[in-house]
Parts: structure tokens; C-alpha cells; sequence
């Protein structure tokens, strides 16, 4: 008897010699008789089925799916209040690491709680609601002739009119191009509208993987889309912070939850575990528990007990474990739990060699450590201990171009604090991501407005360091106590007062817009000078623009020697100015030249912005870091 | 609307009121028409680049003020696009090896050549043209901030090319500096203005914009621009800027010493405080906390090596110059003060010397 399941063309065969006979004679397609036939002669007689325990495993219910109840619970309120409508939230992003049933649970819950909602339609044509219209799925073949960026929003469109009798759940697995930022705003633009409309909504549910993309995208953005796929980087600040929306973080399934589904399928296909012993199945179920990948463990336990008799072996094959950013660093601040029941030096060499074997990234790691090492007992040991990880950690910074120099880091930084003197109970403080970056980030905003400063005012002969400890202080005081009460900003400084900077306790953030668009009073104020200092300037201005636009060559009025008029000096710099602007331009209008001069101005700001968002520095570190919290 | 900085900048070797037998020899190295190579040394706000300037007006007359900005670009060889400014005159050019990181060698090479390869050619063939130079000045800033690998391909430049090109650097000590270069260059040392040079200089510009004082006598107002000098470490620009600013404060400025506030530089107060809470509290968690005053500074483009000195100077003070404490602080101090130079994120190094610090005053 041959059973063919429509959605995925999997051909499952009964296994009684009947069947064959059937087969023989009533199918057409030559493919599937020859397959059929070459499993008859590879195969006992006892088992023959070719779909995958995935696929016939797969969850019905919700009590079935693998993954801890309380998760369960959560989302399945949440679910149930929006497709009840009991609550604003419009959209639902589910993430986490791969196969951690985060899909799965999404339909199943669709299916339940679609029904439960209205049986009738259920009960009323059954045979055309099969439950796989209970959930909607987005797939970029799904709509055909239009264009790929409009592709996402149609959808949505499309989706907005599944309410009510038809109701559905929209479940966005698979990703339009987000890969190319006017997609990707575009995708957000979609997301933004979907969250503005005020009718009924049925319920928007986005299953994210996270990944992280290492290798070949060393020198992309820092923390850019296109090196880590997150909920931060995919869906950006502005929709994040929307009430509608709700982002449910899953981690990789616990051991005991994968544990007893495991045993299930083990239980119920107990013909093919029969000849394999219980201690190597248990082992290799170790194995694969700890990936915490339920899929993949599935996969593999399938693949391992149908080849155990030809190969009786219990090699690994199953993926890797992953050992992420956080987890790293709490391993050499804390040292690893995973080998308590050995003797302190020897936990401490372990752990250590856990983390470089999994991070290669010893540059962000010292960071992180630099950042991390206070909060060991919330900072309760000697000033010795800080003063060793400091020391070796500035000598290890000395010798990043070693290889080694990892060596040196992790294994000191290790060792004082397993003698760090601890008083009274253990308590310690929440991991951070270094603040380097942040720092960095500030940095190259202000060197960019120092910079911008010194050439709109034409100070080219000062060094950037008198021009930031002296000037950046002094001369903003000065020129607003020239300018008087008509100045509006209260009081500022070259490059903006100083901030302080602290950590944050998750990955950063990254934000494509706010660098361009963030005008703080600072700006401002620095905006406001500029136009002063052209005002006060204005008539002089265009008499040397005159001299200028008739003479190929830059040529100053020189009265500079007798001050008679305070506006003499400004002559010679604006003159400056102008042949710098005309330098960067070539195009030279007489009247348009105060707004050229910004335009040189800007231009230089512009690109002093792209050296900023590109440092390899930077981008060396970070690709090659795992990210996870 | 320039600043009284910019405003009473000598323009010409005359008009330099202060270290007048090193103006005389500047004078006479101009009026020979040719010069060696000069290193030019001295602390910031002496006056270098003021003498250079004079010597060169001297040497080619008001043409060298006609400054122009060219920005250039340079691609290195990982195809990273590096801009920097190049301010130049007819006779001479002007650059800023920083801007460039660690390609000085190649950026620089490449634009002595360009420099070199070009014979210059005056076109003021009048007689009072000084025909005789027919070489180009190149003023190199900073120059102790040049890599050694930098000034190692330097000196063969300055050998080479001799002929047509005259380099004058400009730095604050001659320690970055490579022998071969020292000894190839005439060394210029241009120390610090003493308090009474400062405080005639401030009392001529007191004069030529008409302020006030309260009492206005002579003594009084002496009295008030040392303070000023004292308070600037002698430096001549930042005198300067803090003279102004004390002068738009009010209309007449009171120099009564009660009232009298001098205006302390933002970044040094923060250094200040956090000298003082390192003294205050020694704990670990207080090291992770200055360690956001150090980020704060750092990020405000301050030089590590300017925090690290003014901190062990704000140090030492606040432990009223203790022998022992003194010694092992600046001990440590200049231990990271070469890590620093050595390594590449300024942040390890002086965290490592708060903490060190911390150990130190603990005892």
C-alpha cells in the first residue's frame, strides 16, 4: 500500500509483501518502482520505512514538543491573547539557536488554539481546513510577478484580511533579502506598518535563528546584519522598542527535556535499538543531549542506529557544541563547571583550554576580561590580585602580535583570581560586554567635530592635541562671550562635554541611522558658531571671492599687519578657507560661496563618518567572536 | 573675530618679544639665504612654530602666509583610503604625520619626492628676489610621533634630496627622535617663556584692548599675569585663551585674590578628581569605577600619555611629595607610560596603572 503525503512528497511503505505487488503494477513513475526495488534487495524484510523519524515524530500537540513547560506556557499565553485579541501585542519574535523547537511550537500552538477558537470551521469542512491552514507561511516564491522588495509587504498586505472566520496565524520563517539595507528598511518599513494599523490583526509570529557569520566578513560593519543575524540587528531599535512588540529568547533545550523525547522514539522504535547495546546508546544519547539541537540530535540518532550493525561505533558525529561569548568569559572569571570533581589546577588549565579552543578572538577576550574581572565577588578582594590581572593583562596587550599572548591572559587572569581572598559568602556581579567599542565609537565622533572645527575655522596650524585640551575648552567660552546674549546654547565644548561610559550587560545594539541623524545641543551650538562667525564675516567674504573667481590662483588681501580692524585676520583665513573649499570643489561661484564653504566642510565630515563606521581593528575583533546571551 | 591667540601672533622675527638671543641666530640663518635641516624642540606654547614662521618671512617675505589646504589622499596597500592636510605656501608645505598612522613612511616618501623632483622655480625675478633658494621648506609637526621606520627612511631623504629640500621639525623633545636624525639636523631649543616675559606679552595686549582692573596698579596686575602663568605651566597659547576668557568674564577685571577664580581646563579636573578618589578609596570596585573616567577621557580624544603625567603629578601632590611614595609612583608610571607607547589599547595599561597606584598608597 502506498501512502503519499501531499505536503512533502514523501513516500511511505507498509511493510507487508503485498505492497510490492501494488506498487508494480499501479504506479507509473519508473523512479519510485526502481527505488522501491533496490531497498527491497539492501533491506531486511523487517524494516523498510524512508520517512525520517523527524517527520514522523513531529510533534501533534503542544504537551509533545520538546521544550521546557514553562516556555511553553509563555508563549502559548501570549499567543492565546493575541489571536483573543485580549492584548496590543502585534507581533511576536521568536529567537533563538537552531532546533530549539521554536518553529514547531509555533505551529502546534497555531493548530490548537485556532481550533479551540472556532471549532465550527473545523468541524464544518474538515476536509478542506487541514491544519495547515491554520498558520500562514511566508515564502519569498509565495507571490508570483512581483518585485522582490515589494514581495514582503504584499505578503503582509495579503495577510492583514486573515482574521475572523478565516483567521490565521502569519508565521515568518524564511527572510526576505535582508542582506542589502534598502531591503532590509524596507522589510522593517512593512513590519512598521503592520504595528501602526489599528484594526484586527491576526497574529504576526516571526521564528529568527540567530547566526553568526564568521571567516570571509572580516572587514563589514561592526556588528552589521550581515556577521550576525539577531533580533537586535535584524529588526533594529525603532521596532524593538514598540510596545506591540514581544521577543521571547529560547536557549538551547535542556538536557532533560531532549532527554525524554529521545527515550521516546527510542521506546517506540525499539526493533532497530534491540541489537544495540543499552551503555552505548545511553552514551551516544549523552553525546547528542549536549548539542541541545533537537533536530540535529534526532537526525543523528536515527542515522547512528541504522548504521550501528555495520559499524558498532560510537563516534561523534553530531555538531559541535558551541561555547558562546558570555559563557567564554564567565568560564575564566568563574572557571568551568564542568570538571568540579577535579583538583583546582587542574579545572583552571581545563577551562582555559575549553575557551581557546573555542574563541580565537583573544583581543576582545582580554577585554571582556578587563571589563569582567571587578565583578568576582562583587569586588570584594585584595587591591594585589587586580593589580597582577591588570599587570598581565597590559603585558598581554604588549604582545597581541604573539600568538601565545592568549596563553598569557587567560592563564593569569585565571590563576590570581582562583588565589583572589574572598571574605564571607560568594556573590558576584553580571557579566559585560566591553565598553571598547562604545568608547571607540565616541571617539571618532569627536575627532571627526575637532577636525570639522579646524578647518571651518581655519586654524591648520594647530596641533589636534592643543586644539582638543586647549582651544576645545577656551575658545567655545570665548566666542559665546563675544557673541553675547544672542547666542542660544547654554554652554558647551569642542566635541561635546564628557560622558561617562559604561558596559552594557548584552550585546550592543548597532544602529545604522543614529550616527547621522543625532543632533544633540553640542551640534547645536557648534552649527550656531559657524553661522555667527559667516554672518560677522559676510561682506568680507564676498569682496575676496570677487578677487578670487577672476584670478586662478588663491590670493589674500594682505592687511594683516595693522589691527586696526578686527575683521582683517578673518580676511586672510576665510581667504584660507575658500581656497581649501575650492581645492575640494573646483566649482567656484562668487555669490554661493558661504555655501560652499559648508559644502567642503560637510563633505569632509561625511567621509571623516565612513572611516569611522569601517575600522578593521575593530571588525578583526568582532568577527571572529561568537555573540549570545 | 579671531582670537587674541591668533590676533598678537608675531608675524616676523622683529616683533618676537622674548629669548632674543635665539631670534638674533634665527636672523642671521635667514640672512645667510640658506640653512641646514632644524629640529626645533621645545615644550608646547613657546613659541616654535611662531620663530619658524618668522624665519621664513624672513626668508621669502609675505608670500609664505598665502597658505593653502590641500587635502590628500593616499591609498595604503591593504586598500584603505587615508586622507590628510597638507598646508602649503609657494615656498614651503606643511604636514602632520599623525593623520597618517602607521603608513608615515611610505606617505611621507612619497611626498618628499613629489617635493623633491620638482625644482623650485621663482618667478619673481626682480633684484630684491633672493634667487639663491631654490629649495623648498618642509616642516614636519610633531615629529617625535613619527614611527622609527619613519624616520629611519627620513634621513636618507634628507641626504638625497638636500639639494631641494630643507626640512624643518618641530617637537616637543628630542627623545622620540633617532640619532642619525639629531645629528643631521641643527638643533633649535625653544624653552619655555619665563613669568616675566609672560606677563610683559600680557601686559602690552592689556594695553592695546583697553582693560580694565581693579586697582589698577602695576603691581597688582603683575602679580595677576604670573598667576596666570603659573597656572598655564607656561604655556604661551593656553596663557593666552585663559587670559581672554578671565577678560570677557567680566568688564573690569578684579584682581582681588579672594575673588579671583582662574578658569581650570575641564579634562583636568576630571584627572584631578579622580587623583583624589584614588587616594580616598582604594578597592577594587574603585578601580572598575575610574575605569569609566578613563574611558570618558580616552574617548574625549585626550592622550593616554597626558593622563597618565597629569595624573601621577595630581597624585604626587595630594601626598604632599612623600620621598618614598614619590619615587615608586613615577617608577611605575614611566614603567606604563612605555607600555603605552609599546602597546595598542591605552586602556589596559592604565587601569594597570590605577590599580598599581591603589597598591602603592595603601601601604
Amino acid at each position: 500500500m502506498l501512502n503519499r503525503n501531499n505536503d512533502d512528497d514523501i513516500v511511505t511503505i507498509s511493510s507487508s509483501d503485498e505492497s510490492n505487488e501494488l506498487i508494480s503494477s499501479d504506479i507509473e513513475n519508473s523512479e519510485d518502482v526502481i527505488r522501491v526495488k533496490r531497498l527491497k534487495v539492501e533491506q531486511d524484510s523487517e524494516i523498510k520505512p524512508s520517512q525520517q523519524w523527524i517527520q514522523t515524530y513531529q510533534p501533534n500537540s503542544a504537551k509533545d514538543v520538546c521544550i521546557n513547560p514553562q516556555k511553553l506556557k509563555e508563549v502559548r499565553n501570549i499567543l492565546d491573547h493575541m489571536i483573543n485579541g485580549a492584548t496590543d501585542t502585534k507581533l511576536l519574535i521568536l529567537s533563538g539557536p537552531a532546533g530549539c523547537s521554536k518553529s514547531t511550537l509555533v505551529k502546534v500552538l497555531a493548530n490548537e488554539l485556532i481550533q479551540r477558537k472556532s471549532p465550527a470551521r473545523f468541524m464544518f469542512g474538515a476536509s478542506t481546513y487541514e491544519k495547515g491552514n491554520s498558520y500562514t507561511e511566508y515564502s519569498e516564491q509565495s507571490i508570483e510577478g512581483t518585485g522582490q522588495s515589494n514581495h514582503f509587504s504584499e505578503f503582509l498586505m495579503d495577510s492583514k484580511y486573515r482574521t475572523g472566520s478565516n483567521l490565521s496565524l502569519i508565521l515568518i520563517e524564511e527572510l526576505p533579502n535582508i542582506y542589502n539595507l534598502s531591503t532590509l528598511l524596507n522589510f522593517r518599513q512593512s513590519l512598521m506598518e503592520w504595528l501602526c494599523t489599528s484594526e484586527t490583526l491576526p497574529p504576526l509570529v516571526v521564528c529568527l535563528t540567530e547566526v553568526e557569520l564568521q571567516g570571509e566578513n572580516k572587514y563589514k560593519d561592526y556588528f552589521s546584519i550581515e556577521n550576525s543575524l539577531t533580533v537586535e540587528t535584524l529588526f533594529g531599535k525603532d521596532i524593538l522598542n514598540r510596545h506591540q512588540v514581544k521577543v521571547v529568547r529560547f536557549k538551547p533545550l535542556a538536557s532533560t527535556f531532549m532527554k525524554k523525547t529521545l527515550n521516546n522514539i527510542i521506546n517506540r522504535e525499539r526493533k532497530i535499538f534491540a541489537p544495540i547495546p543499552k551503555k552505548s546508546v545511553q552514551e551516544y544519547l549523552e553525546g547528542i543531549i549536549s548539542t541541545g539541537d533537537i533536530r540535529s540530535a534526532i537526525c543523528n540518532l536515527e542515522i547512528w542506529a541504522r548504521q550501528y550493525k555495520y559499524t558498532k561505533s560510537t563516534d561523534e558525529m553530531y555538531r559541535e557544541v558551541r561555547l558562546d561569548f558570555f559563557h567564554a568569559i564567565g568560564k575564566i572569571i568563574f572557571s568551568s563547571s564542568n570538571f568540579e570533581t577535579k583538583d583546582t589546577n587542574e579545572i583552571d588549565c581545563l577551562s582555559v583550554k575549553e575557551v581557546q579552543d573555542h574563541n580565537d578572538n583573544i583581543p576582545l577576550i582580554s577585554l571582556s576580561l578587563l571589563e569582567n574581572y571587578p565583578i568576582y565577588n562583587d569586588s570584594s578582594y585584595e587591591i594585589r590580585t587586580a593589580v597582577n590581572i591588570t599587570d598581565y593583562l597590559s603585558i598581554g596587550d604588549l604582545l597581541t602580535p604573539v600568538d601565545s599572548h592568549g596563553d598569557i591572559v587567560l592563564r593569569s587572569t585565571r590563576h590570581y583570581l582562583r588565589r583572589a581572598n574572598c571574605q564571607g559568602k560568594r556573590r558576584h556581579g553580571t557579566l559585560k560586554f566591553p565598553r571598547h567599542f562604545k568608547a571607540m565609537r565616541e571617539y571618532r565622533k569627536i575627532e571627526s567635530q575637532i577636525k570639522l572645527f579646524m578647518q571651518r575655522t581655519g586654524n591648520f596650524q594647530l596641533s589636534f592635541n592643543d586644539l582638543n585640551l586647549l582651544y576645545g575648552y577656551y575658545a567655545p567660552q570665548i566666542y559665546m562671550k563675544r557673541f553675547g546674549n544672542s547666542f542660544r546654547a547654554k554652554s558647551w565644548r569642542l566635541g561635546g562635554s564628557f560622558k561617562e561610559i559604561y558596559p552594557e550587560t548584552g550585546i550592543p545594539i548597532p544602529d545604522e541611522q543614529e550616527d547621522n541623524s543625532s543632533l544633540d545641543d553640542n551640534d547645536s551650538a557648534f552649527r550656531e558658531l559657524f553661522e555667527k562667525l559667516s554672518t560677522n564675516n559676510c561682506i568680507s567674504t564676498s569682496e575676496v571671492s570677487d578677487d578670487e573667481s577672476s584670478l586662478s590662483d588663491p590670493i589674500e588681501s594682505e592687511d594683516s599687519d595693522d589691527d586696526v580692524f578686527n575683521d582683517s585676520i578673518d580676511n586672510s583665513r576665510i581667504g584660507k578657507l575658500v581656497a581649501f573649499s575650492r581645492s575640494q570643489t573646483h566649482e567656484a561661484k562668487g555669490t554661493e560661496r558661504g555655501s560652499e564653504i559648508s559644502i567642503g566642510g560637510k563633505e569632509a565630515s561625511d567621509t571623516e563618518e565612513d572611516v569611522f563606521s569601517s575600522d578593521p581593528e575593530l571588525n578583526d575583533i568582532i568577527s571572529s567572536g561568537r555573540y549570545k546571551i | 573675530m579671531s582670537l587674541w591667540v591668533d590676533k598678537y601672533r608675531p608675524k616676523k622675527l622683529d616683533q618676537l618679544s622674548y629669548h632674543n638671543g635665539l631670534t638674533e641666530n634665527l636672523k642671521a640663518l635667514a640672512s645667510t639665504g640658506d640653512f641646514p635641516h632644524l629640529l626645533v624642540y621645545g615644550p608646547p606654547g613657546s613659541g616654535k612654530k611662531t620663530r619658524i614662521y618668522g624665519t621664513l618671512y624672513e626668508l621669502y617675505g609675505p608670500q609664505v602666509e598665502k597658505l593653502k589646504i590641500d587635502v590628500n589622499t593616499f591609498t595604503t596597500t591593504s586598500n584603505r583610503k587615508l586622507e590628510f592636510n597638507v598646508l602649503s605656501s609657494a615656498h614651503h608645505l606643511e604636514i602632520t604625520p599623525s593623520d597618517m598612522g602607521n603608513n608615515d613612511r611610505v606617505v611621507i616618501q612619497d611626498l618628499l619626492k613629489d617635493v623633491a623632483s620638482v625644482e623650485q622655480v621663482d618667478f619673481s625675478n626682480s633684484a630684491k628676489s633672493k634667487s639663491k633658494h631654490r629649495f623648498k621648506v618642509v616642516i614636519i609637526n610633531e615629529a617625535d610621533s613619527l614611527s622609527k621606520d619613519a624616520q629611519a627612511a627620513l634621513r636618507r631623504t634628507m641626504e638625497k634630496y638636500s639639494a631641494n629640500i630643507r626640512l624643518i621639525l618641530v617637537s616637543n623633545t628630542t627623545s622620540g627622535i633617532i640619532a642619525p636624525i639629531k645629528s643631521r639636523t641643527l638643533l633649535v631649543r625653544v624653552p619655555a617663556p619665563s613669568e616675566t616675559d609672560i606677563a610683559d606679552i600680557l601686559s602690552g595686549i592689556a594695553k592695546k584692548e583697553g582693560l580694565k582692573f581693579k586697582p589698577d596698579t602695576d603691581n597688582a596686575k603683575q602679580e595677576l599675569f604670573r598667576n596666570i602663568a603659573l597656572h598655564s605651566e607656561k604655556n604661551l597659547r593656553r596663557t593666552l585663551l585663559c587670559f581672554e576668557t578671565l577678560s570677557m568674564q567680566s568688564e573690569t577685571i578684579n584682581i582681588d585674590k579672594n575673588t579671583l577664580s582662574l578658569v581650570s581646563i575641564d579634562w583636568e579636573v576630571i584627572i584631578a578628581n579622580l587623583a583624589k578618589s584614588i587616594v580616598a578609596n582604594k578597592s577594587v570596585a574603585n578601580i572598575a569605577k575610574s575605569r569609566v573616567v578613563l574611558y570618558e577621557l580616552l574617548s574625549h580624544c585626550i592622550p593616554a600619555r597626558t593622563i597618565l603625567k597629569r595624573l601621577l603629578f595630581d597624585l604626587i601632590s595630594l601626598n604632599n611629595y612623600n620621598d618614598n611614595i614619590t619615587q615608586e609612583l613615577t617608577e611605575y608610571a614611566a614603567l606604563f607610560d612605555e607600555r603605552l607607547s609599546l602597546g595598542q589599547k591605552s586602556i589596559f595599561h592604565l587601569e594597570g596603572f590605577v590599580a598599581r597606584a591603589m597598591l602603592i598608597l595603601d601601604k
